[in-house]
């Protein structure tokens, strides 16, 4: 089989299969609570992104100052304070973001930021070999991929569940506002997930087609010059 | 008499009407949602019940010496964080010393079930809510009950999703997040609460 061609679209692939399909949140499932709760406007989706940036960076970023230095539960406690400390610090840039108000719209969800999954598990994971700019950059993938999935369904249960967008006004001729309680959350979630499925079913199908077909081509061609 | 008709009816609204997996997404990830055997739900569950009810002791003392003070938004964090770990350091080093054979059962499921958003996410409901003594560690213990109950109802239906007809895109973790919305959604409608028009 000609692998150049399946080396070209596997690498284009790896892009787009780094956000969505190998996506922390929905193929991992690390901080399913706060987008199945939270993602109910693109203001709670920028804010929830802004903590998780700022929290995950400094906790991954402590971690890997950490690894091997002392025992693993050691370690977890102190993930654990340095992203607390991150998320009082956070909050307060938030509110100067957003306004007092941002903290009814996400609640107690700002305040659990600090024990979220994805950062505390991912800490653990960090080795002390690991080289610190591979460290930010594999963090910053994964707050990238949270990034995506919490503005992908708040632009889909804000629009649809609210009538709005970043609080102006879209006249639609009808919205439905059960998009915005917890049990719409789990429904949008399992949607997305299934329909991230269904592209790499389709793009990987291409792959193959494409690679074959370049196959093909380059037997006829090596018939060709035999004959010649 | 009037004090423990408070925690058990705070402890029986954590359990129902607001169950941590079902009403909030609390401490739901892939973990808990594939656990291997109904056992391994009910020592999930059991480990967080007994970290969270030993933590909301120290939990109440907290609120009760944060109450009435200004700033508390900066503070209440870090100190629930100090009081889960210190319930975290105990238990590990008892645990590890003296029972060696729990130790290695409880072992993996110790950060999971400490750090967990159900937990944390029922002290701050605790806080807000500016419940007493006995009403805070009622509704942790109805949380960690609760997150049980949940952990096992989803794990029967998971096995029963896997013999049914599903399209393939939607076996394994979509499936199961659908089936958990669906219930949701019944128990919001078995609460009385109407969808919004």
């Amino acid at each position: 089989m000609n692998l150049s061609t399946v080396r070209k679209y596997t690498k284009k692939h790896s892009v787009v299969a780094g956000l969505l399909l190998k996506n922390p949140v929905v193929v991992l499932g690390l901080d399913l609570p706060f987008v199945i709760a939270t993602s109910t406007s693109l203001r709670n989706a920028a804010a929830m992104s802004i903590m998780l940036l700022c929290i995950h960076m400094f906790t991954l970023l402590a971690a890997r100052f950490t690894a091997g230095r002392m025992h693993r539960w050691l370690r977890m406690l102190c993930h654990i304070f340095v992203s607390t400390i991150m998320m009082v610090l956070t909050r307060a840039l938030v509110v100067r973001m957003f306004h007092q108000d941002i903290l009814n719209s996400l609640g107690m969800y700002i305040y659990l930021m600090g024990v979220n999954g994805m950062t505390i598990y991912q800490a653990l994971a960090v080795k002390r070999k690991t080289p610190l700019l591979q460290v930010l950059a594999a963090a910053f993938q994964n707050v990238l991929g949270f990034v995506l999935v919490m503005f992908l369904l708040s632009f889909v249960r804000e629009l649809l569940g609210n009538g709005t967008l970043w609080g102006v006004v879209i006249p639609l001729p009808a919205v439905f506002p059960g998009l915005l309680i917890p049990f719409s959350g789990f429904i949008s979630v399992g949607f997305l997930l299934a329909f991230g499925r269904f592209l790499n079913k389709r793009v990987t199908a291409f792959l193959i087609t494409e690679s074959a077909r370049t196959d093909l081509r380059y037997a006829q061609l090596r018939g060709e010059n035999r004959d010649d | 008499m009037e004090l423990f008709a408070q925690f058990f009816v705070t402890a029986l609204t954590a359990v129902a009407v607001e169950n941590a997996v079902f009403a909030r997404a609390l401490g739901i990830n892939k973990t808990v949602l594939f656990m291997k055997s109904p056992k391994m739900g009910i020592l999930y569950g059991a480990v967080l019940t007994w970290m969270g009810v030993l933590s909301s002791f120290l939990v109440a003392i907290v609120n009760v010496l944060l109450e009435g003070r200004t700033g508390i938004m900066y503070i209440r964090a870090p100190l629930f964080s100090i009081c889960v770990a210190a319930v975290y350091i105990v238990t590990y080093l008892v645990a590890h010393k003296w029972k060696p054979k729990l130790f290695q059962i409880i072992k993996p499921a110790l950060p999971v079930c400490t750090f967990n958003t159900a937990l944390f996410g029922a002290f701050y409901i605790s806080s807000t809510g500016s419940y007493h003594f006995l009403q805070t560690v009622g509704y942790t213990l109805g949380t960690g009950v609760g997150y049980t109950l949940a952990l096992l109802v989803i794990y029967f239906a998971r096995k029963r999703l896997a013999i049914s007809p599903v399209p393939r895109s939607f076996r394994g973790l979509p499936i199961l997040l659908l089936y958990i919305g669906l219930l949701s959604l019944a128990i919001y409608g078995l609460l009385g609460h109407g969808l919004p028009s």
